[in-house]
């Protein structure tokens, strides 16, 4: 019998943090496991997808849990210089699977593999090993991932389809129940029907990030990890309070009515976020005091940021601001322990706050709801229905408007009562905002109908606004112009190429089949037009002309009558040209 | 605060085993942790129970009295409950057990008892072994408070004396609230002793001053500050004498009452001898002074285990002994032997756990993140500490919190003396 | 010789002393801004070195900072006036970052720490080495930078006009992932200096 020296205690509680981690990662496995079926399942019921499909949402989940894993591992094993035993003990102390797997539940779908590993081979360096490893980083490594991935890549991710998985593409047109906020409170028809009811919120059938849409799973870990003893449970309880409490006031104060604050707080990965990952144990104080300031100050943030900036998800960058100031927090817990007035102060200072970013964010709203309002918005397939209504001069008008992809198809009034309103017809002043609906702020108003026409102006706009925000990321794309000119085909021969273009010309597009031998233009056929008086242009055999002088195209005379169908052949030579030189 | 698990339960139904006959014994010339005794005999010398071997140098005066009648062999160091080496006066036991000739009092007054408690060496059994003349050397006591709660883990000396001698500690309560004009006193009980707080109903009828508290079943209930907080609802700065509390530990109260009652001096007392690495567990009644190895190997032998940690005190506060050489002293209630666990330590995790349960209120933690940094820790109050050690306990990545406050407290003190040596 | 080495190797003006960095993580979005900018501040360095040093025993000691920072703006004036001339696109290209080769804390420093105590040998030879230092640490920064950010590496774009020859060549094949734009915001730009100190300066340290 051997008597070992050592320091007490010499009893020690069996909790550890190996044991913790673990019930982390079991209190994950049923969102991973929902993921898996919204995302994969049933879409593959559907037949929206294939077998590939059907295993995608875990395969997005493993793949940057890997990445992390392996990452951590290689440092260790090429900087650390640990061999073996010290290597296989450092990779189970240090955790390295968590900053992938949380990416890989908070990034849309549609993100390319690729991208994912590079996000998350940038979270687990940039977010946790370059402060040095487990238990030193000051930000939370999935969200550092996460802002990465976002900010260099949210064009390339819209492009692919944004959050939506293969059976919400056809079904909704909008990406995430938040973007709506961008636009006004709306109404429980506006934001929440399209989805179902709120219980679809609760469950998580919603459109969202691959894990952050189940709220009902994210509780039921909550309650698992707080009966095990893992999490610091006040964070969460205080941040969902608070946003709560704030969007109830903000509801209130614009009629909206207790489905509002329910709305808001099951949406967004909210719920998530404030039990998952503000939660982190190494990324938030230590101190009572400062976990309660921490949590107060999340869900003003995230109010703030939702409401006040065009950004729709909040969450993320709120705990990433938070996380900067964890250390003065923890000085103010410290000295609230002895001091009664560091208590109290800062609770002081956060009712203030609260009421403030209520007043401030309830206002916002009420300027762009005078005016202008969106009754319902629905889709069917490709199209678009909005309808409006806005004040106009003597009563409000209500219209009805579709668009399809990028472009405005109809205008229709359905109810109006404006003195004025004969003008708007006789000019058919909705015809030319439907022709101009690209420049539609140098658009001029009808005379003897000015406040009417504005108005009609006015509902347009908003309209184009709400449908090119519909994508959730901050970046808005504009209704593109289409092209003047654009090559369609190229087709190279033993010894001739051939081009089929487009080129606007008076009444619409002219497609032309332009073949060239030898680098000279030998062929121009004419495969579509809508112009007018096109055949003017066929009776002075024009196209012999400008194929005789294509090198001094500025010699031929337009044909009169047909003025500017010749001027538009003349740019399709030139701007073809011009493309073949820039390609070489 | 946390409650912790308890480990009395196979202790409680045994009876007190004797073994009060050593043939040596080792006085530690020490008292608490002081060892700047100065020695009043010498080797050959014939010493009584009672006498006296060395008295406290300093302003607070206690004598270090013989546990034994017979010869001063030696003077040798061993081990005493700190880890330390401490010189010890070795007496060889004449078994005779003749007592030192004491004065009689023919009635005892407040003098007189402070004269008693000084001259017996009465000292705070509970622990810190403070001097227990001068914490009744005061004029207002308006309380006082009889500590039987005893919340480390293994231990049951206290409760078993508690249980066997109900009447003699009551009528000891009792003579020390008349001679001291106390008004009240109270007796803190665990709530979950049943059967303990049973048996005082039954025999506390007669004594009015005499009250019995329950307090919850927390580990540190039996610290002064956390007591005195959830029986009176008081706090202090330094002494709970500053509200007129004086905090006895019950075995005390037996002493105190054996001096009243026989004039006989504090010679033996009960220790709890536990833990896995122990074949038969049990209290004994011991003589102060005997060799612990002796104990063991006669009554309670030890079992077929690799790897133990020997310790003297309890599993929280306790300190790991490299020997079993381990010299009973007064304030020692128990010696454990456990089967020695490996932890691996772990980077921490900054749950916030170890500021959870700290009694004191201070933040372990962020102790441990600043070590380095004297200015920064004088900030972090660690002079408010008393080692209970339920911050290393709690720990999940298992790191030794606990070390880290008491490097803290070196730190600063040694930065104190340089300033002011400057 | 050893001068020379001195001021790429260990006194390397970006990675080890830290100067001149804004100007450093400003013009290093392009590879060919970069070494660009890397000889101007080259050839201003040297000369002012050179002319500092000349007359070092001529000027007292109160007086010498505004009669220096005077000679560097003198020299960054002409060194402006020379690019507008001939390579008037480039001057648009380094913008504010030329005038600011005037309060580059390298030139300034290098001057009053070096150029001003030692003869003019000595200086010169410095100034040469830290100016090529600094090119080099540019062009390194440039080349992470701009390959990853922007998946081209351009050797002669502007410089084209002068000498009728465009280099921009393609890094990585087109991909999702490539260019990653974040390298050509400034968070890009920080992150790179960091990991590109990290990494010298750790070699330096392990081979100790």
């Amino acid at each position: 019998m051997k008597i070992i020296s050592k320091k007490g205690p010499f009893i020690r509680d069996d909790n550890s943090t190996n044991k913790m981690m673990n019930n982390l990662f079991i209190a994950l496995l049923p969102i991973i496991l929902f993921a898996f079926y919204k995302n994969g399942f049933l879409p593959y019921k559907n037949g929206d997808t294939n077998v590939y499909g059907l295993f995608y949402p875990l395969i997005f989940v493993i793949v940057p849990l890997l990445t992390g894993f392996i990452t951590e591992t290689l440092y260790a094993f090429i900087f650390l210089k640990k061999r073996k035993k010290d290597l296989i003990n450092y990779t189970n102390s240090s955790f390295s699977i968590f900053p992938g797997l949380f990416l890989g539940l908070i990034l849309p779908i549609n993100t390319p593999l690729a991208i994912v590993i590079l996000g998350s081979l940038f979270a687990t360096i940039v977010g946790k090993l370059v402060y040095g490893g487990f238990g030193k980083n000051i930000f939370n490594p999935a969200l550092v991932g996460w802002i990465f991935v976002i900010t260099t890549y949210a064009l390339t991710i819209t492009s692919k389809g944004g959050y939506l998985n293969p059976t919400e593409i056809d079904a909704v047109t909008t990406a995430t129940p938040l973007s709506n906020v961008v636009s006004g409170i709306g109404e429980y028809s506006t934001k929440v029907k399209p989805y179902g009811s709120l219980f679809n919120f609760l469950i998580g059938t919603i459109p969202g990030a691959v894990g952050e849409t189940s709220a009902l799973l994210c509780i039921i870990g909550f309650i698992y990890l707080v009966f095990k003893k893992v999490l610091k449970w006040i964070i969460p309880v205080i941040y969902i309070s608070t946003v709560f409490l704030l969007t109830l006031i903000i509801g209130l104060s614009n009629g909206a009515g207790i489905w509002y604050p329910l709305f808001q707080i099951l949406s967004g990965g909210l719920m998530f976020g404030a039990i998952f990952m503000a939660t982190d144990p190494v990324t938030s104080p230590v101190t009572k005091q400062g976990q309660i300031i921490y949590a107060f100050m999340l869900g003003i943030l995230t109010v703030i940021f939702r409401y006040l900036t065009p950004y729709a998800e909040g969450v993320a960058l709120s705990i990433l601001t938070m996380n900067l100031l964890v250390f003065i927090l923890d000085k103010i817990g410290v000295k609230a322990k002895s001091d009664k007035k560091y208590k109290y102060i800062p609770l002081v200072i956060i009712s203030v706050l609260i009421v403030t970013t209520s007043i401030i964010a309830s206002l916002s709203f009420g300027k762009k709801e005078k005016d202008f309002n969106i009754i319902s918005k629905e889709a069917n397939g490709s199209k678009t229905t909005y309808i409006v209504t806005n004040k106009g001069y003597s009563s409000t008008i209500k219209a009805r408007i579709v668009l399809t992809d990028n472009k405005v198809l109809e205008y229709v009034v359905l109810e109006q009562n404006d003195s004025f309103y004969k003008s708007i017809t006789n000019n058919d002043y909705l015809n030319t905002l439907i022709n101009n609906q690209y420049n539609l702020k140098d658009l001029d108003t009808v005379t003897g109908a000015t406040i009417t026409s504005s108005a009609l102006k006015n509902m347009l706009v908003n309209v184009i606004n709400d449908y090119t925000n519909n994508l959730g990321f901050t970046e808005t794309k504009p209704i593109s112009k289409p092209k003047d000119f654009e090559v369609i085909s190229k087709e190279e021969n033993k010894n001739s190429v051939v081009y089929v273009v487009t080129q606007k010309s008076f009444g619409g597009k002219l497609k032309l089949q332009i073949t060239l031998t030898n680098s000279k233009i030998t062929e121009i056929e004419v495969l579509e037009q809508k112009d007018s008086y096109f055949d003017k242009i066929i009776d002075v055999k024009y196209i012999d002309k400008l194929i005789k002088n294509q090198n001094d195209l500025e010699s031929v005379d337009a044909v009169t009558g047909a003025t500017i169908s010749s001027n538009s052949l003349k740019k399709a030579i030139t701007n073809l040209m011009k493309e073949i030189e820039n390609e070489e | 605060m946390l409650k912790i698990p308890n480990h009395k339960s196979e202790l409680k139904n045994k009876k007190i085993a004797i073994y009060n006959k050593p043939e040596y014994v080792y006085i530690p010339l020490v008292n608490g942790s002081d060892t700047d005794i100065t020695v009043l005999v010498k080797k050959g010398d014939y010493v009584y129970k009672g006498t006296h071997l060395g008295k406290r140098k300093g302003n607070i005066k206690i004598p270090i009295i013989s546990t034994v009648s017979g010869k001063v062999v030696d003077f040798v160091a061993k081990p005493y409950m700190n880890g330390l080496e401490v010189k010890c006066v070795k007496i060889e036991n004449d078994f005779k057990e003749k007592c030192v000739e004491t004065k009689n009092y023919e009635k005892i007054n407040k003098e007189a008892f402070l004269e008693l408690l000084h001259d017996n060496g009465i000292i705070g059994l509970g622990g810190a072994g403070f001097p227990t003349h001068i914490k009744y050397d005061n004029k207002e006591i308006k309380y006082l408070l009889v500590n039987a709660v005893e919340c480390e883990p293994y231990i049951t000396a206290d409760y078993e004396v508690l249980k066997t001698h109900t009447e003699e500690i009551l009528e000891g309560i009792d003579m020390i609230l008349e001679i001291n004009n106390i008004d009240e006193a109270i007796i803190a009980v665990k709530k979950s002793n049943v059967e303990l707080i049973k048996i005082l109903n039954n025999f506390i009828g007669t004594y009015l001053k005499i009250k019995i508290k329950e307090v919850p079943n927390l580990y540190p209930m039996g610290w002064e500050r956390t007591l005195i907080k959830e029986v009176f609802n008081e706090t202090y700065e330094n002494l709970p004498i500053e509200k007129g509390i004086v905090v006895n530990n019950v075995s005390t109260i037996f002493a105190i009452y054996r001096v009243l009652k026989y004039n006989e001096p504090f010679t033996e007392r009960v220790v709890t001898f536990a833990g896995n690495g122990f074949k038969k567990p049990q209290n004994i009644l011991v003589k102060i002074g005997t060799q612990a190895s002796e104990v063991i190997n006669s009554v309670i032998v030890y079992k077929k285990v690799d790897e133990v940690n020997f310790i003297a005190g309890g599993p929280m506060m306790g300190e790991s002994i490299s020997t079993d050489d381990l010299i009973i002293s007064p304030n020692l209630n128990s010696v454990l032997v456990l089967k020695n666990t490996h932890y691996k330590e772990i980077e921490c995790l900054r749950c916030g756990k170890c500021i959870d349960v700290c009694p004191a209120n201070i933040c372990p933690v962020l102790i441990k993140d600043s070590i380095n940094n004297v200015e920064k820790l004088k900030t972090l109050d660690v002079s408010k500490c008393v080692s209970c050690g339920l911050c290393s306990y709690i720990c999940p990545s298992k790191i030794q919190v606990r070390e880290y406050v008491r490097k803290a407290k070196e730190k600063i003190k040694e930065s104190d003396n340089n300033e002011n040596n400057k | 010789m050893k001068t020379i080495i001195n001021g790429i190797k260990y006194e390397n003006p970006t990675f080890v002393l830290l100067l001149g960095l804004c100007s450093a993580l400003a013009v290093t979005n392009k590879f060919e801004t970069a070494y660009i900018m890397g000889i101007c501040v080259l050839i201003v360095l040297v000369i002012s070195n050179f002319l500092v040093s000349l007359t070092r025993k001529l000027v007292s000691d109160s007086i010498r900072i505004p009669f220096y920072v005077m000679l560097i703006a003198t020299l960054v004036t002409c060194t402006e006036m020379l690019l507008k001339h001939f390579i008037p696109v480039l001057y648009e290209t380094l913008g504010i970052y030329l005038p600011l080769i005037v309060v580059n804390c390298i030139v300034l420093g290098r001057n009053l720490s070096v150029a001003s105590k030692n003869n003019v040998k000595t200086s010169v030879l410095d100034g040469i080495g830290i100016g090529l230092g600094y090119t080099l640490a540019l062009m390194l920064i440039a080349l992470v930078r701009e390959a990853l950010g922007n998946n081209t590496i351009t050797l002669m774009d502007e410089v084209s006009k002068i000498t009728h020859y465009k280099a921009i060549y393609k890094v990585f094949p087109n991909s999702e992932v490539f260019p990653i734009k974040f390298f050509v915001t400034p968070a890009g730009s920080f992150l790179t200096l960091g990991f590109l100190i990290a990494f010298l300066k750790g070699k330096k340290y392990e081979s100790n």
